[in-house]
């Protein structure tokens, strides 16, 4: 790896760390709000009269949002930057006409959705541990599993925001796509309480291998084998980083 | 310092560069001069490898830009048409990240957001945003960005375009000084007073294709063979008809009609009283000039239309 691909992508990095910083405040509300809404509202409310096998509803419940503040900090954030770079202040352009090669633009773009899932996710983490002391196991194999998952979300928020022409598309591929995933990738219920014919193709999204994973972790309930599942959602992350990449450069150098 | 051979770009059915050749030398303002539509950003975006060309060849320093465009953008700052500038950020740390693109080491590139600033004298400016400068300080902040990097060569797509007279003198000047600082330039424009006042030499495109190329003078001595006539009538006219009739006499190259004012080109001095007997039956002449071509000129004789 030159210093130079090195400098290109930290140099991508640090502008999308940058901008993610100077609106923190913003950024901040809108990202915790949502989690801890439904930690609130599902875990300590509703949740109290549910019982998930012989766990509580709020236990089983925290590992799945933990991964509902992944995708929120990568797909939706990097989905949406890149979208503002590429059509309205035209960054992306800019960018394409230095020294970068797109390979490098995208690598800067995904380094930052997982820096920012990261970040969201250990104030999370922190919250849930010590302020509501829910276990969440050995934490280095959750942070693991969020970098792989935030990696997968990111490459694929840059995939659909290449490929879409129109902003608003992005706001209805979201709901009707991530947002679903969200609910079915074991997030809120047990996969296996899903229709027996969907369990095979919820089973194969790398969100439920990590949702799954980290909740076995969390609940001492099995041995999922961190690095199969790490190297599962790594498969996938690369693969649609590939696809990315070739439809960036379709899309962009005309 | 750039060289193009017989260069074509296509978009599905529409061919916007259709085999251009020209070569622009070390340490010239090369000026591009052509319509909207004619192929001029097109050229820019392939030399600076945002698009690839569909044939020929483009070499710069010595570069293909198909094989070598990270060593290429290495060498070039591009002020382009649209300011694409980050609307969340004010202009220094909009420098300072633009050129952290180009690899350059902290302390050197904080160094050169500074003489950025100051050249463009935008220094007082400094952490306001981009849509809160005017016209001509934003024109000048876009040509102090693509200059961050120290390039040899510059492409600056429409330079002034959208900017009132005042403002656009100033942005010459500012252009002035980049050749003064040794910089090679690629300059496109639709205005002729900027192409004859900036540029050493000038490509004349319409249609994708290079029609004319030469220094000012050059291109103005090929139409030195003919008269143009400028006439002031008495009262404004309807174009139409006395249009028909001077493009129906033999020699008459163009008729260019403004309000009361016609300008006509003719290939010789007897064509001339032709003309005149023409305009005079159906209108008074209220001022004659016999004048010498301008760029203006050049473009209506080569392609019987005036850029707009």
């Amino acid at each position: 790896m030159s210093l130079r691909l090195i400098k290109a992508v930290l140099a991508v990095w640090e502008r999308e760390m940058y901008e993610y910083l100077i609106n923190l405040h913003i950024n901040a509300l809108r990202l915790a709000i949502e989690p801890l809404l439904f930690i609130f509202i599902f875990g300590m409310g509703l949740g109290r009269r549910v019982v998930i096998g012989d766990v509580d509803y709020l236990y089983f419940l925290a590992p799945g949002i933990l991964f509902m503040v992944v995708v929120n900090n990568s797909y939706m954030t990097i989905s949406m930057r890149l979208m503002i770079a590429r059509d309205w202040d035209k960054t992306l352009i800019t960018a394409l006409s230095a020294p970068v090669k797109p390979f490098e633009i995208i690598l800067g773009y995904v380094l930052a959705g997982i820096t920012q899932a990261l970040a969201a996710c250990t104030i999370f983490l922190v919250l849930m541990i010590y302020f509501l002391g829910i276990p969440f196991g050995s934490v280095s194999r959750v942070l693991l599993l969020i970098i792989a998952t935030a990696a997968f979300f990111s490459s694929l928020g840059v995939m659909i925001a290449v490929v879409l022409d129109n902003p608003h598309h992005l706001m209805v591929i979201t709901s009707i796509v991530v947002l679903p995933m969200s609910f079915f990738c074991g997030i809120f219920i047990p996969v296996s309480d899903l229709p027996g014919w969907s369990q095979p193709i919820i089973e194969a999204i790398p969100l439920t291998v990590a949702v799954e994973s980290a909740r076995a972790f969390a609940l001492g309930s099995g041995n999922p084998g961190i690095w199969q599942s790490l190297a599962y959602i790594m498969a996938f992350t690369i693969a649609v980083f590939i696809a990315a990449l070739y439809l960036f450069k379709r899309k962009l150098i005309i | 310092m750039i060289e193009v051979e017989n260069l074509v770009k296509t978009f599905g059915d529409v061919t916007a560069v259709d085999g251009i050749s020209f070569r622009v030398r070390k340490g010239e303002i090369f000026g591009f001069l052509g319509p909207n539509g004619a192929g001029k950003t097109t050229t820019i975006n392939i030399l600076v490898g945002l698009s690839l060309p569909t044939s020929g060849t483009v070499r710069i320093a010595g570069l293909d830009v198909t094989k070598h465009p990270i060593e290429i953008r290495k060498r070039i700052g591009i002020a382009a048409q649209d300011a694409y500038f980050d609307h969340h950020l004010n202009i220094e740390d909009n420098l300072f990240y633009h050129g952290l693109l180009y690899g350059l080491p902290r302390r050197e590139l904080k160094r050169r957001v500074d003489t950025a600033l100051r050249w463009s004298n935008l220094e007082r400016y400094r952490n306001k945003k981009f849509h809160q400068l005017s016209g001509g300080m934003q024109r000048r902040l876009i040509v102090a960005r693509a200059m961050l990097s120290d390039p040899e060569i510059l492409l600056l797509d429409e330079p002034t375009t959208g900017l009132d007279p005042q403002t656009r003198r100033q942005v010459w000047k500012f252009i002035k000084d980049l050749k003064v600082a040794g910089k090679t330039v690629l300059l496109t424009t639709h205005y002729m007073e900027e192409a004859d006042l900036l540029c050493d030499r000038i490509a004349i495109i319409d249609h994708g294709r290079i029609i004319a190329c030469g220094t000012p003078d050059e291109l103005k001595k090929m139409q030195a063979k003919n008269i143009v006539v400028d006439i002031k009538l008495r009262r404004e006219i309807a174009g139409n008809q006395i249009e028909r009739e001077l493009n129906g006499i033999p020699g008459v190259s163009y008729v260019k009609i403004e309000d009361s004012r016609i300008r006509i080109g003719v290939a010789e001095e007897a064509t001339v009283e032709a003309v005149l007997r023409s305009v005079i039956t159906t209108n008074g002449i209220c001022e004659l000039n016999i004048v010498r071509p301008t760029l203006d000129d050049v473009f209506l004789h080569l392609t019987g239309k005036e850029i707009r």
